[in-house]
Formats: C-alpha cells, structure tokens, sequence
C-alpha cells in the first residue's frame, strides 16, 4: 500500500499524523535527507516537506524526484513562498518568461 | 555553421532531399507536441497555483490551532492523541500518458477510521483547538494530495518542454539549414558539371566543324 509521508520539525508536522500521514521528524537538512530516503524506500509515494527545509537541501531533493514517483512537494505555508518560488521558476524554465506570477 | 561534407553525386543529393523531408516533418511533429505541452502545463500551473494559495490559507489556521493546542496539552498527551489518525486515506496511484510525458495520479480517498466523528483520541486531556485542527487537517488532505499531483506534473511536463524546445531549435537551427544548404551545393555542383560538359561537346562540335570546313576548302583547292 502507497503511503504519505511528511517531513518537518516535530511541532509543525506531527498535525499530519491526524490524517493518516506517515510523519518523519526532521529538525535539520541532513536529517530531512536522511528521512526524504528512508522514506522513498518505505513505499511513500507523496512526501511533503517543510519549506525552509527544502530550501536546504533543493539539489538532493531533485535528484530522489527523478522519474514519475515519488513526488516531492514543498508543504504549503504562509510564511516563506518557497513552493510558489518554484512555481514561478517552472514556468520561467519552461516559457522563457513569466507569464503566470508576473503581478 | 558547420556544413555537411558530402560527394557531390545525384545519389547524395536524393538521399539528402530525403533527410531534409524528414527533418521538416519531424520539426512539425515536435513543434506541434511543445505547443500542446505548454497549453496542458499553463493550465496545471494555473491550478496549480490557485490550490496551493488557497491551502496556505487553511494550513495557516491549522498551524495556529495546532499550536494553539500544543502550548496547552502536555507533548506526550498530544503524541497519544495523535497516535492513531482519526481518519485513514486510501490512496491509489495511476499514471497517465500526456504527449509520451508519464505523470500520476493519485487518488485518494478518505475513510474515517473511528466512531467518534473522526476523532481517534478522548476529549479529557487535550484542547479544543485540537479538534479544529484534526477536523481542518482532515478536510484538507484531499486538496494537499491533488496539490502533490499537479505540482509534480508541472514538474515533469516543464522538463519534457525543455528538452523538446531544444529539439525543435536542433531542427530549425541547424539540421534543417544544413540539409538546405548541402542539397544547394550539391545541386550548383552538379549544373555546373553539366554546364562543363555541354561547353566541352559545344567546343568539340564547334572544333569538328571547323576541321571539316579546313578540309572541304583543302580538298577545292587541290581541284582548282
């Protein structure tokens, strides 16, 4: 069975746990990392993580997310705009400018 | 531009005609799969978007009432609580084919796993922003699943653009005006041979009957 997975601080993401999400406990980048691959290898297909922590570790990130799964996925947040950020550079890397976040 | 060395013969010039039909269509081909690639990625980025604007403003209320409930219940009351989730998703992964590009699609589909209205805890030691939260957290596990599926489409299909955007500048850029340019030289090479040639019979021709003429006159000569 296919699981969801969240990866964070303890205090941010153990919410998750109350939807049925698998929760990894991540305070820094190389725990992140090590939790984004026990993940992968424990059959989680979605893996949310927090921004700031994505931010840390976008290289690794892109390399386990090669290929159709898992899919990576910033958690949405108010704060930082991180998972928009990558948005925006999606579609600036695909049109050539951006057409979609422009305001 | 580099030019393509090729022997200047009627059978380089057929087989290079050929190439230069194929590289037009192929350029048509894959013009035509970047468009429709931008078309469907436009259309997820915009969803996209939307989704994860309007999930930042219902996680934001979540986090402030999880933490809200964290200040007030002991961590490890709070770590009970949430050991067993009040709601259990079923989530099912298809993937789905869009222009040779593979991308998922999850489905999801959410079970309440107790019988006290999805809460798996007991009200006695814990908030009531605790139950907000669980009860918003619930409500948004569905959008925070289609979030992860368009965002990774986006993802994909933006590669898959790139690498076809490259592919059809390879083709307008360069295969297709170096095809251009080899049948062009090629075919200057072959008229002027053949310009050579005729200029060549035109002088022998021309030569013969000059010869005739010196010997017809040689031969009235003699008879006079």
């Amino acid at each position: 069975m296919y699981k969801i997975g969240v990866i964070g601080p303890r205090d941010q993401v153990l919410c998750f746990m109350a939807a049925g999400f698998t929760v990894y406990d991540a305070e820094t980048p190389r725990e992140a990392l090590a939790a984004l691959k026990r993940a992968k290898g424990e059959n989680c297909v979605i893996l949310y993580i927090t921004a700031p922590l994505a931010g840390e570790i976008e290289e690794e990130i892109a390399r386990l997310s090669e290929g159709t799964l898992p899919a990576i996925v910033t958690l949405p947040d108010l704060d930082s705009g991180y998972g928009t950020a990558q948005l925006k550079r999606a579609v600036e890397r695909a049109v050539g400018a951006d057409i979609i976040f422009k305001d | 531009m580099a030019e393509i060395k090729v022997n200047p013969t009627r059978m380089e010039l057929k087989k290079l005609k050929a190439r230069l039909v194929t590289a037009r269509r192929g350029h048509k081909l894959l013009k035509d799969k970047r468009d429709e690639l931008m078309r469907q990625f436009l259309d997820v980025v915009r969803e996209a978007k939307a989704l994860r604007e309007a999930l930042c403003q219902q996680l934001g209320s979540v986090y402030s009432s999880f933490a809200s409930a964290a200040a007030l219940t002991d961590p490890r009351m709070m770590k009970e609580a949430l050991m067993l989730p009040g709601m259990q998703g079923e989530l099912l992964v298809k993937q789905k084919n869009i222009m040779s590009v593979y991308v998922p699609v999850f489905q999801y589909e959410a079970i309440k796993a107790s019988d006290t209205g999805g809460v798996g805890y007991g009200y006695a030691f814990t908030s009531g922003a605790l139950d907000e939260a669980v009860e918003q957290i619930c409500a948004t596990s569905a959008q925070l699943v289609r979030l992860a599926q368009l965002e990774k489409t986006a993802t994909l299909l933006c590669d898959e653009i790139e690498k076809t955007r490259r592919r059809v500048n390879a083709f307008e850029y360069i295969m297709i005006p170096q095809y251009e340019a080899g049948v062009k030289t090629i075919s200057m090479k072959l008229d002027e041979n053949e310009r050579g040639a005729q200029t060549r019979l035109m002088k022998v021709k021309d030569m013969m009957i000059r010869a005739q003429i010196e010997e017809r006159r040689a031969a009235k000569n003699i008879e006079e």
